[in-house]
């Protein structure tokens, strides 16, 4: 093998359906074992680019390449690409042993290596003896890890994944996150992930492609996607945020900004990207994460902290934090998260009770788009 | 509810059985037993069992003649209505295009017009075309009603077929041909099957449409009919029917067995 494969780069992807515009100009390039998440809401395009990789579509516009090879018009059965699909399409005449002999059958293995690899990779998924089962007498884990060996036993250069966990309950959802990860580290495959579930995503991705409406909104590894969201849309959809809308008081070099909040007052925050807009008068959003907000009875002790009072209107027991939903003037709420700590106990915050919010400047972020 | 579920129970098995049983099969079955009796009128009192009948239909060379010839038509009607009527079901049932259900109509359309008239329109169209009767016009008949039954009944299959299964072989190595072949035809196998025997009975037995466009041929309906102009031949018939009814009514347990071994597997 002369260097790694499994390289993978669209260029200006553009479909439509009729009307309906589902890719409008995507473009990305994932380096050979990256595991590559594409996150957004249904309907944002994510599926469609998805067989555009595999060749199950054609784009109207744009370049798919495989290693640096065009490979934009050659039919699924020609790529080293391989799909698990969404609802797993395992098909239901054959047995679990002939659904994952399709593919070396179809590349003319030989019968005994065909053998020695299935019963290998059944093992590997904990489904062992399983052979001669049909897809409708598995459980819909026991499905997905069938259809994932089935399109991982000719060892593609790129695997794409259709939300694979998608229709499973939680518990086995993140046995199956884990399984998945150490595959993809044990086969050295590309894997390209697309998800509607953020927490995935994070979870998963080595990098991640936040889509919506067509468009790749921003790709960035799960940190910066999350710490640094570049506009208001990324900002809402991963993890959970408090928007404050409101409009720029103060510019100071950095991309440090008063932002003027209606009801609240002014807060600082910053601002991480096309701050050369930024300027007095501008609408703008401030994203503060709910982890990121100090709760207490008191105000903070040091000073460089953004400040607010509100009134304590629901508290929400997650077991692992304590979610406070804070009533603010003209109808705002905020949502904070505070860690369960156990000696918190004996002064706990409740309901209906004044309390300051603080939080430092570096955690809000000055939103333009 | 437990009595009035016994109730519907009772009406429903009366039904079944006597209603049923006595519309359907007791004509098959008096048909069948006069077949055996020694007398040439089908009437009671009983006159002694025979089998002369069935040696008779061992020796009528027309009769053999006339059952060759509808073997062969219905052979080849089948084989053309099944590839005519498969493509048609997957035009009707897979693909999203404008006019779809204009087409499906047009499929069906040969479906519900009478024989009578069929018969007559396509005795009108051969003369119109100058084409001459034969056995290919009684083909060409009967493929016109039997691919819409074709097409019909695969259709109804292909509607719970998921795409995705064919995306999948495709995205596995499968040319598209190779994709219907390994995956498509085998999930839809029950369908076709019983398609190829509902297509092959009907041309089988058809005889209204036959008997318009089959200029000299005789096929096997047509014999009977003829035949029963002397009442002499009825015994002889009866005898031919019950043979054809067993052959026909043992196809359909063949083919319902094969069907439910392709679901259980």
């Amino acid at each position: 093998m002369d260097g790694p494969r499994g390289g993978l780069r669209v260029e200006n992807l553009y479909k439509r359906f009729g009307r309906d515009v589902a890719v409008d100009g995507v473009s990305f390039d994932i380096k050979p074992g990256e595991f590559f998440s594409l996150l957004g809401p249904s309907g944002c395009g994510k599926t469609t680019t998805l067989r555009i990789i595999g060749g199950l579509l054609t784009p109207d516009a744009g370049r798919v390449y495989l290693n640096d090879e065009d490979i934009t018009f050659l039919p699924p059965e020609k790529r080293d690409i391989n799909i698990v699909f969404q609802h797993y399409a395992l098909f239901p005449h054959l047995t679990v042993y002939d659904n994952v002999a399709f593919g070396p059958r179809r590349q003319g293995w030989p019968e005994d290596r065909i053998k020695a690899e299935v019963g290998r990779l059944l093992e590997m998924v904990h489904l062992q003896g399983y052979e001669h089962k049909y897809p409708r007498e598995l459980s819909g884990g026991e499905q997905q890890r069938v259809a994932l060996i089935r399109a991982l036993i000719t060892r593609p250069q790129v695997l794409l994944l259709d939300e694979p966990l998608g229709a499973l309950d939680l518990k086995i959802r993140q046995q199956l996150q884990l399984e998945l990860i150490n595959i993809q580290d044990a086969f050295h495959i590309t894997f390209i992930y697309v998800t509607h579930d953020q927490s995935e995503a994070l979870a998963m991705g080595d990098r991640i492609a936040v889509m919506n409406e067509g468009r790749i909104l921003q790709i960035g590894d799960p940190r910066t996607i999350y710490e640094n969201p570049i506009n208001r849309f990324v900002a809402y959809f991963i993890g959970n945020t408090n928007l404050l809308e409101g409009r720029v008081a103060e510019v100071r070099p950095g991309g440090m900004a008063r932002v003027h909040i209606p009801g609240i007052g002014d807060v600082w925050g910053m601002c991480r990207h096309h701050c050369e807009r930024l300027r007095v008068g501008l609408d703008v959003a401030v994203s503060v994460r709910p982890e990121k907000i100090n709760i207490s009875r008191t105000p903070p002790s040091e000073p460089g902290y953004n400040t607010i009072t509100g009134l304590v209107q629901d508290i929400i027991y997650l077991g692992v934090s304590i979610e406070y939903i804070i009533r603010l003037e003209q109808g705002l709420t905020l949502r904070v998260f505070q860690q369960n700590l156990a000696d918190d106990a004996r002064q706990v915050i409740t309901w209906d009770e004044i309390v300051w919010l603080y939080w430092l400047p570096a955690h809000a972020l000055v939103l333009i788009d | 509810m437990a009595r009035g579920g016994r109730a519907i129970r009772f009406a429903l098995a009366f039904y079944t059985y006597v209603v049923l049983g006595l519309l359907i099969y007791l004509p098959i079955v008096i048909l069948i037993v006069f077949s055996f009796n020694d007398s040439r009128v089908m009437s009671l009192p009983w006159s002694g069992f025979t089998l002369k009948w069935y040696r008779i239909v061992l020796q009528r060379e027309d009769l053999h003649q006339a059952i060759w010839t509808s073997l062969w038509i219905a052979t080849v009607v089948t084989l053309i209505s099944l590839v005519l009527g498969v493509l048609a079901a997957n035009a009707m049932a897979r693909y999203r295009y404008k006019g779809r259900t204009l087409f499906t109509g047009y499929v069906a359309l040969p479906f519900v017009i009478p024989w009578l008239l069929l018969g007559i329109a396509l005795l009108l169209f051969f003369n119109f075309l100058g084409i001459p009767l034969s056995a290919w016009t009684i083909i060409l008949s009967h493929v016109t009603f039997d691919t819409p039954l074709v097409a019909i009944l695969v259709a109804a299959r292909l509607h719970q077929f998921d795409p995705t299964l064919e995306d999948a072989a495709r995205d596995l190595g499968c040319t598209p041909w190779q994709a219907f072949r390994y995956v498509t035809l085998p999930i839809i196998a029950p369908a076709v099957i019983a398609a190829t025997i509902f297509a092959f009975n009907w041309s089988f037995d058809a005889f209204v449409v036959t008997h318009f466009v089959s200029g000299t041929q005789v096929t096997f309906p047509l014999w009977v009919w003829s035949a029963l102009r002397y009442p002499k031949n009825l015994p002889v018939i009866n005898a031919v029917s019950s043979i054809i009814v067993i052959v026909e009514m043992g196809l359909i347990v063949v083919a319902e067995v094969l069907r439910r071994r392709g679901e259980a597997a």
